[in-house]
């Protein structure tokens, strides 16, 4: 008889009873996971808590003076007139660009019969892999009052003297690019509600005389209201916390400062010149940034929690009727088309060009003729030699290992234990969300510094695993969500009848439920990887000599001015990325569209 | 309880499961809520006991207790001569080591394997492991049983609702427990299959002499199926016997009304009757000859349980003798083998079942006869 299963009948009082149900799951197999998730999640916490203290210390967190002298500071910069407006500009524009974007493209590759639509949706999650910054790099050569090449070509083709566009040093600007760049995210988030519609509802309003037209406008647009209302608070949230944008589109010159790189450079000033490094205001910044992103998410995920709801009610049996769109397929194709090209072909072919000539010239014939690969020569010696390949490939694979054993983690025990805390886990595991990796980067790179005054010979500065670190925590929130779904989906029926055959635990998790989430796992894992091998700003933000990555490598040498090397180099990345993109595709057999979540 | 023996008959009769004063209680958003309170009963060997009820009766808690799938808050568990739960003692053998098959309500067929996998699990992977030699064979016969022989290489998706039951069947027997639990398996399945496999089920039963525990809430079903019928209702079992027992002779006002359709009459014992053994209560009908139970005297309120197909309905006889009452005609459905007719006597309304041929048009005006012996008289609850 066994005694180690043995439990009490006999009725508890208060705290003890309470203690005894919350380990009741506590065995072996379930103790892995709630340390695991536990460290991880307690560590996540602790950095959001040490960046609040941040924020009330004079100087270093280990010369502990209180002060709100940060937060005065921060208040009598430029804040009020320059910073907040700015961010406000490029969070709503961004938004804004984005759902004028993926409104109709959700519409046309959900609701319609328009060609082609599963080729397109894959199509969307490649404009998530291609860098932010690799776009941004060239909507600078497109738009541009001084080189871009769509300047110069209206220039050529009306014969006017000079067309003054320009996304640099313009906060419209940023929001355009940032706009296109979410545009996926914006598409992923809006086809849920949109496939979810139910066919009845349309049916009524088709039966009452409406034209598919009048049915669309006035019921079936009311009807996802919600959806892109969620979208939008969604985007603006991602949106204020990138940096790498806004900062090659107007912030590395000062010009147009938002809150994200104002964090950044608190910390990081640009140049070489030794500046004071406000640690303390860097804190206010993050926290700046996070406290509405933290309200925005607990709206968002109720908003979502309902959305699923509503999913699952109406999803069943029903087809939602697919609109022909006739003759005007070919307005459909044209859009869908030119938002591809604008997010990422017509970025990704200028800097194909730019990468082949010695410098930027508009495609001529005659700048056909300098056309070499000369900045492809020596390429890797630019990018910082094998060290670079072998720091990105390590970090690569090691954040994609590390946030899908977390995950899977953190998810056993919210969704597979009766763990007081599972709840609390679950919300936990998505303040990476709302709490932005710079904010997280700037966390850890004071926890180095601290460590590398008081223990000098573990020092963490400087070294790939604070990279790794900043990543993991970063991907884990869409790590979780992932492998909750994916556990969430095996009833319990199914482990339940393996302990009936007398399987024991790790046999169930064996033979039962590793084979059933395997798919899934793979996927957060590629997906995670590929994520991250693309990422720049945590890098960048904890880079030193010794643990450059490749995208940081671009980065530098961009703005070092070697815009055709640069240009080499993203190609290259691109390339390897599309690659990647493809191995994905087929390992995981198409499973794409979990990638909604991507931020 | 020897004549209701399907396996080998034995001088002493041997216990294949016991359950004492088991409770079980859920804490749930809005409370505490007990599923089960405090019941009790056996499954001797080779006996097939169903435990029936509404929804939320606590019958499925019960079986799911039995397998060691919940931990109960009170009582005792036996399989065979194993305590395999007892809060007293402090003993909870984990469900891998009772060595019970179960057929789930869902199936529980793992979707990533084969119907061979699937079988194979609990000798090859689980704990009933056998000589790798002998697990081709234990399969194939176990699938033999089920007649599922010829898909043993189908991937378990592939199958339909009847096949997955059969694979789910074949699973629990491949290693030969003693107890049988089975959880609503039928209760997935169309009306026709439905039908099918419960003969068929009873019949494999019959020929393993396995006892067997068996949830439903379906009281066609459990009277078909089972030697025993236990009725549960709000975490108790108020009656448990034969279904026989069950139907004919019901003890709760609730198993009168949950098996089988009942009309219930209020009355008050009025007086000792002409025949010994019975009684005339004053009911809304007007005075009826009732039998008396022993632990019903004169004076008392009791529960007149007729069954529907036990009244005799006479057109334009005008009623005469005991218990005959003129009433009218209210309402009729055709359901096939039977007509089912609503009469009006006075202020009450009784059901009653005729053969399909008597056809009585609505407003008739009938007498309608209560046979004595077909009372049951309860005392209301």
């Amino acid at each position: 008889m066994s005694l180690a299963a043995t439990r009490s009948a006999t009725p508890f009082d208060g705290w003890v009873r309470r203690a005894k149900s919350a380990l009741v799951e506590l065995d072996f197999l379930n103790g892995l996971p709630l340390v695991f998730s536990g460290i991880a999640l307690s560590f996540v916490l602790f950095l959001v808590g040490f960046v609040l203290y941040m924020t009330f210390v004079a100087g270093l967190p280990i010369e502990p003076d209180y002060t709100l002298d940060n937060w005065k500071r921060v208040a009598r910069s430029r804040m009020l007139t320059q910073v907040i407006p700015n961010t406000l500009i490029v969070g709503f524009g961004t938004a804004l660009v984005a759902t004028i974007f993926a409104l109709p493209l959700a519409w046309l590759l959900n609701r319609t019969t328009l060609p082609c639509r599963n080729a397109f949706i894959t199509m969307m999650a490649v404009v998530v892999i291609v860098p932010g910054f690799i776009k941004a790099m060239g909507w600078i050569m497109l738009v541009n009052d001084r080189i871009g090449l769509l300047n110069r070509a209206i220039e050529g083709a009306l014969g006017m003297e000079k067309v003054a566009w320009t996304v640099v040093n313009n906060p419209y600007g940023i929001a355009w690019v940032m706009g296109l760049m979410l545009t996926p995210t914006m598409f992923f988030l809006l086809s849920g509600p949109m496939r979810a519609l139910d066919p009845a509802l349309e049916e009524a309003a088709a039966v009452s005389g409406g034209n598919h037209w009048v049915t669309t406008w006035w019921v079936s647009l009311p009807l996802i209201w919600p959806g892109i209302l969620s979208g939008m608070i969604y985007i603006f949230m991602t949106a204020v916390s990138i940096f790498e944008v806004p900062a090659l589109l107007g912030a590395a010159s000062g010009k147009v400062p938002v809150l994200a790189t104002e964090l950044f450079y608190a910390v990081r000033p640009p140049g070489e010149e030794v500046a004071t490094i406000a640690y303390g205001a860097a804190g206010v910044y993050g926290v700046l940034i996070a406290m509405p992103s933290c309200l925005a998410l607990y709206f968002y995920v109720r908003l979502l929690a309902k959305v699923r709801h509503y999913e699952v009610v109406t999803g069943k049996g029903y087809r939602p009727r697919d609109i022909d769109l006739g003759k005007f397929t070919w307005i459909g194709m044209v859009f869908v088309v030119v938002y591809l090209l604008l997010a990422a072909g017509l970025p990704f072919l200028v800097l194909l060009w730019a990468s082949l000539l010695p410098y930027l010239q508009i495609p001529t014939f005659s700048a056909l003729k300098n056309i070499s690969l000369y900045n492809y020569d020596g390429l890797l010696a630019a990018l910082g030699g094998a060290r670079v390949v072998w720091n990105t490939l390590v970090l690569a694979v090691s954040v994609s290992l590390l946030v899908t054993f977390l995950s899977f983690m953190v998810s056993w025990v919210v969704v597979r234990t009766r763990f007081r805390l599972r709840k609390a886990m679950d919300i936990v595991a998505m303040l990476p969300h709302a709490f932005p990796g710079l904010a997280f980067a700037f966390a850890l790179f004071m926890v180095a510094l601290v460590l590398s005054i008081w223990l000098p010979e573990i020092s963490m500065r400087g070294t790939l695993a604070i990279i790794v670190l900043a990543n993991v925590i970063n991907r884990l929130s869409y790590g979780t969500r992932v492998t909750n779904a994916a556990l969430f989906q095996i009833q319990s029926d199914l482990e339940e009848c393996g302990k009936v055959c007398g399987a024991r635990n790790l046999t169930i998790m064996r033979w039962i439920v590793a084979p059933l989430i395997k798919p899934s796992l793979v996927f957060a894992g590629v997906w995670t990887g590929l994520l991250t091998f693309q990422e720049v700003t945590m890098a960048l933000f904890l880079a030193e000599s010794h643990n450059r990555v490749l995208s940081v490598s671009i980065w530098h040498l961009w703005s070092s001015g070697n815009i055709g090397v640069a240009c080499a180099g993203a190609v290259v990345m691109v390339t390897i990325m599309a690659f990647l993109m493809s191995m994905t595709l087929k390992l995981t057999s198409g499973k794409i569209k979990e990638s909604r979540q991507l931020g | 309880m020897g004549d209701f023996y399907w396996g080998v008959r034995r001088s002493v009769s041997f216990v294949m499961l016991r359950v004492n004063n088991l409770t079980k209680t859920f804490t749930l958003a809005d409370g505490r809520v007990e599923a089960v309170s405090g019941i009790s009963f056996e499954v001797p060997e080779g006996v097939f006991l169903t435990l029936l009820g509404p929804s939320g009766c606590g019958k499925t808690t019960t079986l799911r207790c039995v397998a060691g799938l919940e931990v109960p808050e009170a009582g005792e568990i036996y399989i065979g001569e194993n305590l395999v739960f007892s809060s007293e003692k402090r003993v909870m053998l984990p469900a891998y080591r009772r060595g019970v098959g179960m057929v789930f309500q869902s199936y529980a067929i793992w979707p990533h394997m084969t119907v061979f996998e699937n079988v194979a699990f609990p000798i090859l992977r689980g704990g009933y492991k056998v000589g790798k030699a002998e697990v081709g064979d234990r399969v194939r016969k176990a699938l033999h049983l089920v007649g599922l022989e010829q898909f043993e290489s189908r991937p378990a998706p592939l199958l339909s609702g009847g096949q997955q039951q059969r694979v789910s069947l074949a699973r629990a027997l491949v290693y030969e427990p003693r107890l049988l639990l089975l959880d609503e398996p039928l209760s997935n399945l169309d009306a026709k299959l439905r039908e099918e496999m419960r003969i068929e089920l009873r019949e494999l039963i019959n020929r393993l002499k396995i006892s067997t525990l068996y949830v439903t809430h379906d009281q066609e079903e459990a009277l078909v199926l089972s030697d025993r019928i236990a009725v549960m209702y709000d975490g108790q079992i108020l009656q448990e016997s034969p279904p026989r027992e069950i139907y004919l002779f019901p003890t709760h006002p609730f198993v009168a009304g949950f098996v089988g359709r009942a009309n219930f009459i209020e009355g008050r014992v009025a007086q000792q009757g002409a025949e010994l053994g019975t009684g005339v209560a004053a009911t809304p009908l007007g005075d009826m000859v009732i039998p008396l139970p022993a632990h019903v005297s004169v004076g008392d309120r009791v529960s007149i349980v007729i069954r529907p197909e036990d009244m005799s309905v006479d057109v334009d006889g005008t009623p005469s003798g005991p218990n005959s009452f003129p009433g009218r005609v209210e309402y009729r459905i055709f359901v096939g083998n039977r007509v089912q007719y609503r009469i009006r006597i006075g202020s009450s309304v009784l059901h009653s079942e005729l053969p399909a041929r008597i056809d009585l048009q609505e407003d008739t005006k009938v007498s309608v006869r209560i046979p004595t012996s077909c009372i049951r008289v309860l005392r209301p609850q």
